[in-house]
């Protein structure tokens, strides 16, 4: 083995814990069987196999950027997309080992599809070769339309599988077609010449190039705004997560959508930004993208106001945050010329966003599921009265979505904080307005969760469904103590998150 | 003799995606999708791509379709039936996408300008491709990262598909 | 003569009658078929376009297209094989694969 390809291999390390842990936890469940041992064995083995590309990934030195194995792109950009995916399906993992919803008979099965989808995930968003973005792509959405069809039982979990099934082939569909025709115009499957081509058809191709140029980003930003459901192409996401399982909700609405992301960067940064830029055509896409925010933070803002299962209200609360970090990107857009400090802002303000979006979320859908398993609690009206009968999951709950509407002295403050300041310097300020005015209608609907754990409701105590915490629950609520902890400690004290923020950029 | 290959296939696959996307019967649509699937394979050999050729008959023809039709025999009772208001309500849709697609067709054609199949050349191109898939600044990862893909996919699908055996339905 | 742009022009029409199938359908089945033959479009328009492509330094051109290809068959029929085992477990629960019938969850 040449010296190079170790190299590479190091590079690949986190990769290689999670296909490690898809591998083992598939073996001790096949020698182990089912039983309570096995199911100990595979937990343990996926929660290992985590830490170990966490570790991995901390080992890394990212400061100068590496290419592995021809189509891999390690940079500090792929180190925060990573940290924050393989971070998110760990805590995942803790959720699905408790969650009471999952079928004792099939959790062990259940460990290498999120780890699969994790693994799938780090590829997409460190890969600028088109064909790497088609396998991490289906690689993270294969195990995720299984995972959401896991509770065979309940229909709405079938139901969400099927349709996530659907769109998303659909969407694959049309961004392999996209892909071709960047392949045509460009001959390479590489991300920087397939920006070069569309500066070369953009400039002189006349009309006809600039239609090739159009259709093709069309198709292809269909499919990357199916992965974060933003507005066109957001219709599957309220129903996909209502009926999938929670844990895998959670994984959707964060470590998918964060792939999403950051394929989006990525993309956007190799293909548009890398090299001359056009600015006409820049320009007009950024116009469109602030649209897409403003329509996609709106529509899901306005639709959440009169929702009453919780589950569907994070879930079109998660769409409104797609458009918040869509404003990020139609910063970047916007950004004229070479004037790269602009263009960073605009990432930057992405990138903020996304990391306190992951503590509010994460936590929200922990706290979620802890009440759902104890209290059976789904709806509004369930919710009622159950703040004084489990304070801390309710006040750390309360954290969660102040966090989320973007209350000052938590995360979310910060992440809206830098999105409005890179909208504003970018001189997009109706963008900001539009976002200031769904930050107030978020505050109105996310204010009545707590309104109904705690100002609502009889004294007569509900009985819980689960009179007593095991050992693995009580490790989930420190994890989710922890992070309502880094949720405040982050609102005050973000140096360190702008510095590592900065650290990541493209 | 090329020109008469490609008119062969291209009519084939054309017939095909006419019928798979209009015929009311569930069974021709999925007999229809096998005669594109052929038609496109037969292309791919006007295109001196051989080993793609034989895989798309291989897997596609022989594997996609039988696990479709499958499904169709397991879960299908209604025919394939076609709405009609959808037609009216998506024809404009269509339309626009059609006219669409059509103009960055045009941006296409003008890179392709002058660029003609002339001969077919009975050359393999097993080899290359081959050297490409174990090629580690080639499509090794990709390789590797499909293996994983399918392994994970394929239990997935086993682990869901056990569990409706073994159930024991609510209803 | 034939040139690229008739594999082209030809990708384009089975593109658009695959999104047909996809639009017009209400049995997920065709539904997945029309996806399906949209990715088939996909991939002709990729090899022709490889076929076609300028000679790189070196005189050649590297298979880029077709190997692309291949692994787009191996992950549709991954998809595939998801796609029956979701649907067959929803027909068992409801008796029908038919789109506009899953209307539990609003549509």
């Amino acid at each position: 083995m040449s010296p190079e390809m170790l190299t590479d291999l190091q590079a690949l390390m986190p990769e290689i814990w999670l296909v490690a842990a898809i591998v083992v936890t598939l073996t001790a469940d096949l020698i182990l069987g089912h039983g309570r041992t096995a199911r100990t064995v595979t937990g343990v083995v996926a929660l290992a196999g985590v830490v170990g590309a966490l570790l991995a990934l901390g080992e890394q030195d990212t400061s100068v950027p590496a290419r592995a194995f021809g189509v891999l792109s390690v940079d500090g950009y792929a180190w925060f997309f990573r940290a924050l995916i393989i971070s998110a399906t760990g805590l995942v993992i803790l959720y699905g080992i408790i969650f009471r919803g999952l079928e004792d008979r099939t959790r062990n099965e259940f460990h290498p599809m999120l780890l699969g989808a994790a693994f799938g995930g780090c590829l997409l968003v460190s890969t600028d070769n088109l064909l790497m973005l088609v396998l991490g792509m289906e690689m993270l959405s294969l195990p995720s339309y299984i995972m959401a069809g896991w509770q065979k039982r309940e229909r709405r979990s079938a139901e969400a599988a099927l349709k996530y099934l659907v769109y998303g082939a659909l969407a694959s569909g049309l961004m392999l077609f996209g892909f071709s025709l960047l392949y045509g115009m460009s001959g390479s499957l590489w991300l920087p010449d397939i920006g070069l081509a569309i500066t070369e058809q953009w400039e002189l191709g006349g009309e006809l190039g600039r239609m090739l140029v159009v259709g093709s980003t069309v198709l292809v930003f269909a499919g990357i705004g199916f992965k974060v459901a933003a507005f066109p192409f957001h219709f599957w996401a309220p129903d996909v997560y209502e009926g999938s399982p929670a844990p895998v909700t959670a994984m959707l609405a964060v470590a998918s959508k964060a792939a999403g992301i950051g394929l989006l960067l990525r993309f956007v940064d190799g293909a548009f930004l890398g090299m001359v830029v056009s600015e006409d055509w820049l320009a007009r896409l950024g116009s469109v993208t602030a649209v897409i925010a403003a329509v996609t933070m709106t529509y899901g803002n306005i639709t959440a106001v009169k929702q009453t299962n919780v589950k569907r209200l994070l879930a079109y609360s998660s769409i409104a945050h797609a458009g918040f970090l869509l404003m990020g990107v139609a910063v970047m857009l916007t950004a004229t010329g070479d004037d790269r400090a602009a263009v960073e802002t605009g990432q930057q303000a992405t990138l903020m966003y996304l990391a306190t979006y992951y503590f509010g979320t994460l936590g929200a859908f922990g706290c979620l599921m802890a009440l759902a398993d104890r209290f059976g609690a789904e709806d509004l009206d369930d919710y009622e009265g159950l703040g004084r009968q489990a304070p801390w999951i309710g006040v750390m709950f309360v954290v969660f979505l102040a966090s989320l509407t973007g209350l000052p002295p938590t995360a979310g403050f910060v992440g809206k904080w830098f999105v409005f300041r890179a909208a504003i310097s970018s001189g997009l300020d109706w963008l900001a307005v539009v976002a200031a005015l769904n930050a107030a209608v978020a505050l109105f609907y996310y204010m009545k969760i707590p309104v109904s754990l705690f100002l609502r409701g009889g004294d007569q105590p509900r009985v819980a469904d689960v009179p007593g915490l095991g050992l693995v629950p009580r490790v989930a609520n420190l994890s989710i103590l922890v992070l309502a902890a880094a949720t405040v400690w982050l609102g005050l004290m973000f140096d360190d998150l702008i510095a590592w923020v900065n650290a990541s950029l493209l | 003799m090329l020109d008469f290959m490609f008119v062969f296939f291209a009519a084939i696959a054309l017939a095909g995606g006419l019928v798979m996307a209009f015929h009311q019967s569930i069974v021709h649509s999925a007999f229809a999708l096998v005669a594109v699937l052929f038609g496109v394979a037969g292309l791919y050999w006007t295109l001196g791509a051989d080993l793609l050729g034989a895989t798309q008959i291989l897997l596609y023809v022989g594997g996609v379709t039988i696990l479709l039709l499958f499904a169709v025999m397991l879960s299908t009772r209604d025919a394939g039936r076609l709405a009609i208001g959808r037609y009216i309500l998506m024809a404009p849709v269509l339309g626009l996408l059609g006219a669409g697609l059509l103009r960055v067709y045009q941006g296409v054609i003008a890179i392709s300008e002058g660029r003609e199949l002339t001969l077919l050349e009975p050359e393999p191109t097993s080899d290359a491709i081959g050297q490409l898939f174990v090629d580690p600044h080639g499509f090794l990862l990709p390789f590797e990262v499909l293996s994983v893909l399918l392994l994970v996919v394929l239990v997935g699908a086993v682990t869901v598909a056990r569990q409706q055996q073994e159930g024991t339905p609510d209803a | 003569m034939i040139g690229l742009e008739h594999y082209l022009y030809l990708s384009g029409v089975v593109f658009t009658l695959g999104l047909c199938g996809v639009m017009m359908r209400r049995n997920v089945i065709l539904v997945l078929m029309g996806v399906e033959i949209m990715l088939n479009a996909a991939n002709l328009a990729l090899v022709a376009f490889n076929k076609f492509m300028l000679p790189g330094a070196d005189g050649t051109v590297a298979p880029d297209g077709q190997v692309f290809v291949f692994f787009t068959i191996a992950v549709a029929a991954a998809e595939v094989a998801v796609a029956l085992v979701i649907a067959v477990a929803l027909f068992r629960r409801l008796d029908t694969v038919n789109v506009d019938d899953v209307a539990n969850l609003r549509w």
